[in-house]
């Protein structure tokens, strides 16, 4: 008690809203709540150990075990196979009551106007005759080998294929049949006006490399390649023709 | 007059055909012309003022250049000497056109077009002809 106070005290020295509070219990249960307890429990730990349903519930709830499981309302038999032929009079003894074709009047005079037949009618017997009408004798099938201009057709297609693949392969001329064949030609009669020094340079020249790489570098240059893009469509007589005026004033040329 | 028809159209088509072969013969000699015309207005930078003026001249100047070549083809020297006078003459016109220093560039870029094209056409000589047989005529 002593020990109470002090606490009290230092709380109210502190000046703590705790030291206002009185001490009270807030929970509570039930009365004769523990004196039933342990008999609970202890049908709880019966109803998990239990071997049937009926066995555990008569540990969970022994009142409803009790009650007896006989349907406490019955009807008459054949009640419900007699209850439309019962029922419709007694519906029809009512005031209110109306027909369907005065309720559909009264909500919808519109629609009760409508006629409600088909407007669509077929001959009497139409689908009997049906089936039969539909079962059209097959086309006869003709076969396309079987006529003779198809043959002939063929025949003069195959001919001419054959015909100038032969032309394509074996007609070539001699000088065609060798790549480059003319331009050769013409080389050597330039080559049979040169002595033997400009031979020699020239076989130097070709020998240092000329395999065609040659040509990727000179594509790099952006010079060059915009003249050649300018030569587009210029015939080679008049680049002939350029060249020789281009190489006659060769010496007097501003290259620098 | 039924009869003589179909002659006169045949003599008109003939006369046409002709007409327009020499007219293509004298564009396709121009070609290489313009091209080259075209190479030195874009090196030179030239405004477009300045290349509406400059091209007729240009133009000109290449075909007096053409005939003075052809003239004088046989004699190398006095084709050369005949190249300078006339580009003298022109470089005085060009000036005209464009300030001086450009005037003086457009026969250097000229002649680097000129070049250009030996080279372009060597190359292509070279190509449509396989070294080892070349190497084969020269033996």
């Amino acid at each position: 008690m002593k020990d109470k106070e002090n606490i009290l005290q230092e709380l109210s020295e502190l000046k703590s809203t705790l030291a206002n509070i009185t001490p009270q219990n807030v929970y509570t249960v039930p009365v004769g709540y523990f004196d039933g307890l342990v008999f609970q429990v202890l049908n709880r730990i019966k109803a998990m150990e239990a071997k049937n349903t009926t066995e555990e519930l008569s540990y969970l709830s022994p009142s409803l075990i009790n009650i007896s499981r006989l349907m406490p309302y019955t009807v008459p038999a054949g009640y419900f196979e007699e209850i439309a032929e019962n029922l419709m009079p007694l519906i029809g003894e009512r005031n209110d009551y109306h027909t369907a074709q005065e309720e559909i009047e009264t909500l919808s005079p519109l629609l009760s106007g409508l006629k409600k037949q088909i407007p669509y009618s077929v001959p009497d017997g139409y689908f009997d005759n049906l089936v039969e009408k539909t079962n059209k004798p097959a086309a006869k099938v003709v076969s396309i080998t079987h006529r003779k201009w198809f043959r002939y057709a063929a025949a003069a297609v195959v001919t001419g294929v054959a015909v100038l693949t032969g032309f394509i392969f074996f007609g070539k001329s001699d000088n065609e049949k060798e790549a480059g064949g003319l331009a050769l030609a013409n080389f050597t009669r330039e080559i049979q006006k040169m002595d033997d020094m400009q031979k020699d340079n020239l076989m130097d020249f070709i020998d240092a490399g000329m395999s065609g790489n040659e040509t990727a570098q000179l594509n790099t240059d952006s010079r060059l390649n915009e003249v050649k893009e300018l030569l587009k469509g210029v015939s080679d007589k008049e680049l002939k023709e350029f060249q020789e005026q281009s190489e006659d004033i060769e010496d007097v040329l501003m290259t620098n | 007059m039924k009869k003589w028809l179909p002659i006169f159209i045949l003599f008109f088509l003939a006369g046409f055909a002709s007409f327009s072969q020499q007219d293509e013969t004298n564009q396709e000699g121009a070609k290489i012309a313009e091209r080259m015309r075209e190479y030195i207005q874009i090196n030179l930078g030239l405004s477009k003022n300045e290349a509406e003026r400059f091209s007729p001249v240009f133009m000109r100047y290449i075909r007096e250049f053409v005939q003075t070549h052809r003239e004088n083809r046989d004699d190398r020297l006095i084709l050369q000497q005949k190249i300078v006078e006339l580009r003298l003459r022109y470089r005085t016109e060009f000036r005209q056109i464009m300030d001086e220093q450009r005037a003086n560039k457009v026969f250097q870029y000229e002649d680097k077009f000129r070049i250009e094209v030996i080279k372009i056409i060597k190359e292509n000589r070279r190509n449509r002809m396989p070294p080892g047989r070349v190497r084969s005529v020269l033996r």
